[in-house]
């Protein structure tokens, strides 16, 4: 009697969730993974009680009564949706609620450089420096003023500042460039992320390995590189040419502490990568190329221009797509990078033969066994 | 904050008509209702965790705490204020088809509605908030559930409210004040079902049979408050005068705004409060 019941209801079940689910589907997804690792489980437990009912004499009492009736299909999405719609109707009433601080909406949903306003940077407090004994006078161009022992940054600076470096990384993402978000204090971690998420760029919080730069080619050198076209998918066919490429750099690092981070600011510096840093009044400011004088030592502070150049790099990324859309190209591949065509017709390296990657960047191409001369595989002069 | 009715301009100068005068709206909105939120801000300064939360949020949390029950009163009267104003329109508005055919099958007619409605409240000694609500259907078949409901003083209708949903006169029941009080086992023999004998079926009521009709779907909405009639003294008493009650309830029922109560039931049959899956 129970398995035909079992039958029946999985029967109607899989029937009702093809009329019923589909146009669902778009709508709320994890929903619906819940409602099916549910579905599962009811369905595990069920299959259970059959078996222990088949073999003893007494019927084990049917538990899983209690979870069909909350997981009817479907009935889960309606319920979330009957709840999103009261939360959103009879849920804000009795009182407007004002416009107040939330620490999650800052990281997760961050402002964008069109919300840079004075009162916004007030309070995220980003205007507070450091005491004034603690000073790097080279900073006297940024601070407003003394008050209580501390100096007080000039939020107008800080303004003009920080749309500077938004526009600097919304061009850099426009082009395709690849933006560093580095930010190695206790609390960066998500700003950091969510940042480098939305300009398509790479994040860092733990702390930075010397040399990743300089001395890329050992450090990275097993990280996997790819080549994509306009539209961001992968292009296959230039495995070999990948494979003396020499290893990625940043096109632009964005550094929230850079006071814990001279080795990479160094790195950067040296091989001629722009570099943009949120400056407090006891940073030095010739260590970044780009400074935002403001405070470095305020998580909201740092999560606020950590979340506008992440919305920059996003306006930047959306405008590369568009402009992939309209058929026009935004950036130029790399200057060594050919058609894998063009890789086909010349001679492969012999077995074991490996071209230096620095070489091949500076000039030097492999030469054939009996020398001969570089103008027959197609290259021009190095 | 003060939250912001449609007509308030229109109200405060104007009055609703023939329902209350601009005096009186000034009493039982403009004035009672910031008393009530300046009193739910003081007592929430306190306690940092419900300082941005919404009034809704409020009452939930401080429904079964009883230290903080000055606290539910005033944000749950502040809530039911609001949706009592909410509820309310200039002008006669017509009953939505949805609407109407829910009150025809829950209730068999709009008169029997309205006469329910206004026995139930004139009924009510005492101040308080009287309920029109849709309910989670009792079965697959019930898809339009509303019901009326009374909740004294300051009482919430939402589920989550437990036992300040006050839907009795407490001087009425063996258990109220006054009464001596009862220990666990007595008042479990009291109020729970003692004998199952005959229950049978998922829908009967007591011990386990009545498995699918009790629990509700996980994170599930059990009830859906629609509209309300504010019953405080204070509401009616400056313009209709102390025998002048059930003259202030026949007149509100005229201008309840059918499309709200459309609005936040949301009775399209494909969707939410029932699915019907057997069909």
């Amino acid at each position: 009697m129970i398995l035909r019941q079992l039958a029946l209801r999985q029967g109607r079940r899989t029937l009702s969730a093809q009329s019923c689910r589909p146009w669902r589907r778009y709508l709320s997804s994890e929903v619906d993974r819940i409602e099916d690792s549910l579905q599962k489980s009811s369905q595990e437990t069920h299959s259970i009680e059959s078996m222990v009912n088949a073999h003893t004499k007494q019927s084990v009492p049917s538990i899983g009564n209690a979870i069909d009736a909350t997981t009817e299909p479907g009935s889960m999405v309606e319920e979330w949706h009957l709840y999103q719609h009261m939360r959103n109707t009879i849920g804000r009433s009795g009182s407007d609620i004002m416009p107040h601080y939330k620490p999650h909406v800052l990281v997760n949903h961050p402002p964008g450089p069109a919300h840079i306003s004075l009162e916004l940077l007030l309070a995220s407090q980003c205007h507070l420096g450091h005491s004034t004994s603690l000073w790097n006078p080279a900073n006297s161009r940024y601070i407003f003023g003394v008050r209580e022992g501390i100096h007080i940054i000039s939020l107008e600076q800080t303004a003009a500042h920080l749309r500077r470096a938004a526009k600097i990384v919304r061009e850099v993402c426009l082009r395709g460039g690849v933006v560093l978000f580095a930010g190695t204090r206790d609390g960066h971690e998500r700003c950091v992320v969510k940042a480098a998420e939305l300009a398509g760029g790479c994040h860092l919080f733990d702390r930075w390995t010397p040399g990743s730069i300089t001395n890329g080619q050992q450090l990275l050198e097993h990280c996997r590189m790819k080549v994509v076209n306009e539209f961001d998918e992968e292009v296959p066919g230039f495995e070999n040419q990948l494979q003396s490429m020499p290893v990625i750099k940043p096109d632009l690092v964005v550094c929230l502490n850079p006071l814990e981070n001279f080795v990479l600011l160094r790195e950067c510096g040296q091989n001629n990568i722009p570099t943009i840093g949120i400056i407090d009044t006891d940073a030095d400011p010739s260590w970044v190329t780009y400074q935002i004088p403001a405070n470095d030592d305020s998580l909201r502070s740092v999560q606020l221009v950590a979340g506008v150049l992440g919305r920059a790099g996003e306006e930047g990324q959306e405008a590369r797509k568009k402009a992939a859309r309209e058929g026009k190209i935004t950036f130029r591949p790399p200057p060594h990078l050919e058609q894998p065509q063009a890789a086909a017709e010349r001679p492969e390296l012999e077995k074991g033969e490996r071209v230096d990657p620095i070489e091949f960047m500076h000039g030097k191409r492999p030469q054939r066994a009996d020398g001969a001369a570089k103008e027959e595989w197609g290259y021009g002069e190095a | 904050m003060m939250p912001k009715l449609a007509d308030e301009q229109s109200y405060a100068e104007n009055g609703i008509p023939n329902f209350l005068t601009p005096d009186a709206f000034r009493i039982s909105w403009s004035e009672y209702q910031a008393e009530m939120l300046k009193e739910v801000n003081r007592m929430v300064s306190n306690e940092g965790t419900l300082e941005n939360d919404s009034l809704q949020t409020v009452i939930l949390k401080s429904a079964r705490d009883p230290a903080k029950a000055a606290l539910f009163n005033h944000a749950s009267m502040a809530w039911n204020n609001h949706m009592f104003f909410k509820g309310l329109t200039k002008e006669p508005v017509p009953i939505p088809r949805p609407t109407s055919d829910a009150i025809a099958s829950s209730f068999g007619s709009l008169d029997s509605l309205r006469s329910t409605f206004i026995e139930t409240a004139a009924a009510m000694f005492g101040p308080g908030f009287v309920w029109l609500v849709r309910r989670r259907g009792r079965s697959p078949t019930d898809r339009h559930d509303l019901s009326i409901v009374s909740t004294y003083l300051a009482g919430s209708p939402l589920p989550e409210a437990h036992y300040r949903r006050q839907p009795v006169d407490m001087n009425t029941q063996p258990q109220g004040s006054g009464a001596p009080p009862v220990d666990d086992t007595e008042r479990a023999r009291l109020t729970q079902v003692q004998n199952t004998a005959g229950a049978v079926g998922p829908y009967a009521a007591g011990g386990n049979a009545g498995t699918v009709a009790k629990r509700p779907a996980l994170g599930g909405v059990e009830l859906i408050p629609l509209a309300c009639v504010n019953t405080w003294e204070h509401v009616w008493l400056p313009d209709w005068g102390i025998a002048g009650k059930r003259w202030y309830l026949e007149r509100w029922w005229e201008l309840i705004d059918w499309n709200e109560v459309d609005r936040l039931a949301n009775f399209d049959s494909t969707k939410y409060m029932y699915v019907d899956s057997r069909g």
